[in-house]
């Protein structure tokens, strides 16, 4: 109950909302290019935490979506991919936190932004992530 | 290289990475429009084309690049700049 009171008390900034099927990242990290992308998507620490991991892509996958539906929700577009790297996942248990940095980070905060509240949901074919900007 | 040879090799791995058949793959195509890219398609994309040519593309120019005919020009400029 205390997330969507606390939704209510503050002003939604931006919503953005990801559905992202997992076999395409199990596929792009069989690639020879598969090093070179996850840099472009994923800081170093996210990379590093679950590179080899059986399942790794799953997790993958959910930051992908996570970090899709902020930029979505902060209104920069399908091709802001420059920003990925901007936008850091980390995960507590089940939850995911949001932490952003450099130019998205300006962005956030230009816009109002106090904080990210974010979740997400794994089926056996597709990952689906939500970000509020409050 | 010439812009001959990095034109087909633009097209090779377009055609590759999207699934797209080569047919589609001409100059004034567009990556979103025309060719069904996403936004994790593109930055695959990018990262296959940095392999196939063994440059680096700088994401925030790679950003406009809009067509097949923009990502030719593109790379073969990052190509001589890059002594490939």
């Amino acid at each position: 109950m205390s997330r969507p009171l606390f939704l209510f008390e503050m002003k939604l900034k931006g919503l953005g909302v990801d559905i992202f099927e997992k076999k395409r990242m199990k596929a792009a990290l069989a690639k020879t290019s598969a090093g070179l992308f996850l840099k472009k998507v994923f800081l170093q620490g996210e990379i590093r935490a679950y590179s080899g991991e059986r399942g790794g892509y799953i997790k993958y996958s959910v930051m992908f979506a996570l970090k899709e539906a902020v930029l979505k929700a902060l209104g920069m577009g399908w091709n802001a991919y420059a920003n990925f790297c901007d936008i850091r996942v980390e995960f507590e248990g089940k939850t995911a936190n949001i932490h952003l940095s450099g130019k998205t980070a300006k962005l956030a905060k230009k816009k109002g932004v106090k904080k990210i509240i974010s979740d997400y949901s794994v089926s056996p074919r597709h990952v689906v992530a939500v970000a509020a900007l409050v | 290289m010439d812009i001959a040879a990095v034109e087909a090799k633009v097209k090779e791995v377009v055609v590759k990475q999207l699934k797209v058949s080569a047919d589609k793959v001409i100059p004034t195509a567009e990556f979103v429009k025309d060719l069904g890219a996403d936004s994790f398609a593109s930055i695959e994309l990018v990262a296959a084309f940095e392999v196939a040519f063994d440059i680096e593309m700088e994401e925030e120019s790679a950003l406009s690049v809009k067509t097949v005919g923009d990502a030719i020009r593109f790379i073969k400029i990052a190509c001589d700049k890059q002594g490939k």
